[in-house]
């Protein structure tokens, strides 16, 4: 136990706190800025696992793309004022509770007894040369061809991103 | 950590000098509220209407081009950082890559999703 | 409790610490940065831009109207508190410090001198980390927008939110170039880095801007160490620099990219509903703002801290001339940002705000492809040049030529663009006109036409 794990703690309490919120609250608006403060403390433990440059893009895409995203959609369709619910709810909600709640237990059991759960897992293992940072790591993964690579992968995520460009048009045509 | 904890404690503090700053306004300013003072800005008229509060497509379709090319982005500092080592290869890699976009670009282009008004 | 000890220990430990004095130094130069640099600028804005328009600007208050702005921050701490009716409330407070706190955060990746960063600038994601940091101002701004139940508002808040992203993307890529640019140069004799691995961490694009081989001479080594004007990245890649400092323009939402705030059609944007400490919170933001536009172009284009005496000063690990070497470089650093703010200034008093449908068609159709362009041809040109057994500087070379031939090319694109747009925009009006003078001239009576033409 070090500051570390301090941090960590304080981290996941409020991304806890804000997924529920994000769940919880009424005002649909209010949900999705609940959303970006979860997104924002994703990021921080990627930082605490020394993954800065996943935690960077973390905030660039998804706190600040995709929220702006979500915000848009709900500017396009039609929010009447603050005192209604739109964020709306029904009886089932103790379905979702206690379906989450066993969800969240067997992942937490899996977590735990996995043969590759972290706590198994030896802390040596993630430790990079000298002057070879994550980005430079992840480079090396993505694109190099001389070691172990994902560069097919690459290239088909740009076709990934091709069929939702033409995606957002086909849905965005105003004709 | 020892790089990240000093941004860490610097995201805090910035923080909490924005919550700071509004609390302290809040108690040192006069109040004295009046149904005028607290009508929506209208440059000194009645309100007409309230704000319609349905926007465009157009706004969404340039955030969900913007995610696109964002994603896009972020993947070429990897590739820059090792744009010597990778030599032709790659060269190659980042040129299918953008070719591969460059058709969803033209296609946005054509459909005329970049022309406002 | 095992927990709370260890990490008291630990914070014991960090407070006691010399890193935790430069912690405290930094964190207070940033600070008074952030907070006397909006207030500065905005008198040095009202100043600059009077001369500008054969005015005088303020005069009154203080000797010469130095103290107008602090006069004006006292009225705004003391301004009453209005929160206007049927705001979503929580949103309406929020937003504020959602638009300050990146804005000071960023500055947590900025070198102001060689002592005076935090450990942070050697951050392996700097750049990234920056544009992070100003990709969530958008959020603010929208949030701003929503929140305030004013269509101006709403309609600035949006408007905004669409330009910020659409420019954020032509300013990432602006800066691949100078990182492709470290990635050639690391690991040559003198620089940085090895192995030709790259970086994007700020700390380090400086030292790649000031490599300087010690020649003995003590008044050479004084001046040039650590300050080498040619190899700045301005003079490889000035093309970016203007494309970085446009996107940053339109970023920040400054003339001529002012249209989300079009005060005489939107009054305010989305800050129309805010006053008091508020209004000034998201006014520090855009100074701030500002100062970080300017404090990169100045660190990835024109080698950040570095002047005369800096890296000689504290190279000779004497405290005092260590000391005298940090404030020269904390006074250059500051020169080169202010000198940049200035631009942004000069640029407010002369341009005229863009047309809404030249807006998001600048962004996507010209300075996307532009510096896709250039990162495709800086990454040609090395292979090309290395191939043909060329030693780097030849590659510099080259790149710099040609990247300085297309920034007078997209000069030349810009304007022919603007006439190109412009007319379209006019045709309509044009085309009336002639209409119009093809029907025979009305006789004026006191320039009111003497009878009502018969309609066609």
């Amino acid at each position: 136990m070090d500051l570390a794990t301090l941090i960590f703690w304080i981290i996941a309490v409020i991304l806890v706190g804000s997924a529920l919120m994000v769940v919880g609250l009424r005002n649909i608006v209010h949900s999705a800025v609940a959303l970006i403060l979860l997104f924002a403390m994703a990021a921080g433990i990627y930082v605490l696992l020394d993954a800065e440059f996943i935690a960077i893009v973390q905030i660039l895409i998804y706190a600040g793309a995709v929220t702006i995203l979500i915000l848009f959609a709900l500017m396009l369709t039609r929010i009447t004022g603050q005192q209604s619910r739109t964020n709306p709810t029904n009886k089932q909600w103790w379905i979702a509770l206690v379906i989450c709640t066993l969800l969240g237990v067997s992942i937490i059991y899996a977590a735990t007894t996995s043969p590759h759960a972290v706590a198994t897992v030896g802390s040596d293992s993630g430790q990079l040369p000298a002057g070879i940072n994550n980005v430079v790591r992840i480079g090396q993964l993505l694109y190099s061809p001389t070691q172990y690579s994902f560069v097919l992968p690459f290239e088909i995520a740009s076709l990934v991103l091709l069929v939702a460009i033409i995606g957002a048009i086909v849905i965005g045509r105003e004709d | 950590m020892a790089t990240t904890l000093p941004i860490f404690i610097m995201v805090a503090l910035a923080i909490l000098f924005g919550v700071l700053v509004m609390v302290i306004t809040t108690i040192i300013g006069p109040k004295k509220p009046t149904p005028e003072k607290l009508a929506p800005y209208e440059c000194g008229m009645q309100e007409i209407a309230a704000p319609k509060r349905r926007f465009p497509v157009k706004y969404l379709l340039t955030g969900m081009l913007f995610i696109v090319f964002d994603i896009e982005i972020v993947s070429f500092y990897p590739l820059a950082i090792l744009m010597r080592q990778l030599k032709v290869f790659g060269l190659i890699e980042l040129l299918v890559f953008l070719l591969i976009l460059m058709v969803g670009y033209i296609y946005v282009w054509r459909k005329g999703a970049f022309t406002w008004e | 409790m095992l927990l709370a000890d260890d990490a008291v220990t630990q914070l014991i430990h960090g407070i006691i610490s010399w890193q935790f004095l430069q912690f405290v130094v930094t964190f207070l130069v940033i600070f008074v940065f952030v907070l006397t640099g909006a207030v500065i600028l905005v008198l040095a804005e009202r100043k600059i831009m009077a001369w500008m328009q054969d005015r005088l600007g303020p005069i009154y208050t203080g000797p010469w109207g130095l103290l107008q702005t602090v006069a004006d921050m006292i009225k705004l701490l003391l301004k009453e508190d209005i929160r206007v009716a049927d705001s979503d409330k929580l949103l309406f407070l929020l937003s504020p410090s959602v638009f300050i706190a990146p804005v000071i955060a960023a500055f947590a990746v900025l070198p102001f001198s060689p002592y005076i960063s935090l450990p942070g600038t050697g951050l392996a994601t700097g750049i990234v980390y920056y544009v992070a940091m100003s990709s969530i101002d958008v959020v603010a701004v929208v949030m701003a927008g929503y929140s305030s139940n004013n269509k101006y508002s709403l309609i600035g808040g949006l408007r905004a939110a669409a330009q910020m992203i659409s420019y954020e993307l032509p300013l990432v890529l602006a800066l691949v170039g100078v990182v492709m640019l470290t990635s050639v140069l690391a690991g040559a004799p003198g620089y940085p880095g090895h192995d030709s691995i790259g970086t994007i961490s700020l700390r380090q694009i400086i030292d790649f801007q000031g490599v300087w081989h010690k020649t003995g001479n003590p008044v050479l080594d004084f001046i040039f160490e650590g300050n080498t004007p040619w190899e700045w990245f301005i003079l490889i890649q000035p093309l970016m620099l203007v494309i970085y400092y446009i996107c940053g323009l339109a970023e920040t939402n400054r003339a001529p990219f002012d249209l989300p705030e079009a005060e005489s059609e939107l009054v305010a944007g989305y800050v129309t509903e805010y006053s008091g400490v508020r209004w000034a919170m998201f006014y520090l933001g855009e100074y701030g703002n500002m100062t970080i536009v300017s404090a990169i172009a100045t660190i990835l284009f024109l080698g950040g801290w570095s002047g005369p005496g800096v890296a000689y000063l504290t190279g000779l690990n004497v405290p005092v001339w260590g000391l005298v070497g940090n404030l020269l470089a904390l006074v250059y650093f500051i020169v080169k940002v202010y000198l940049l703010c200035a631009v942004f200034i000069w640029v407010r008093a002369t341009l005229p705000r863009l047309r809404s449908d030249q807006l998001m068609r600048f962004a996507w159709l010209i300075l996307i492809p532009i510096t896709l362009g250039n990162i495709l041809l800086t990454g040609a040109l090395f292979l090309l040049i290395s191939g043909l057994g060329l030693p780097t500087w030849v590659f510099l070379t080259v790149t710099g030529v040609i990247n300085w031939a297309a920034l007078f090319g997209f000069i030349w694109v810009v304007g022919r663009a603007t006439v190109a747009t412009t007319r379209r925009a006019q045709a309509p009006a044009i085309r009336a006109r002639l209409r119009a003078s093809t029907t025979p001239a009305l006789p004026l009576r006191d320039g009111i036409p003497a009878r009502v033409p018969e309609l066609p």
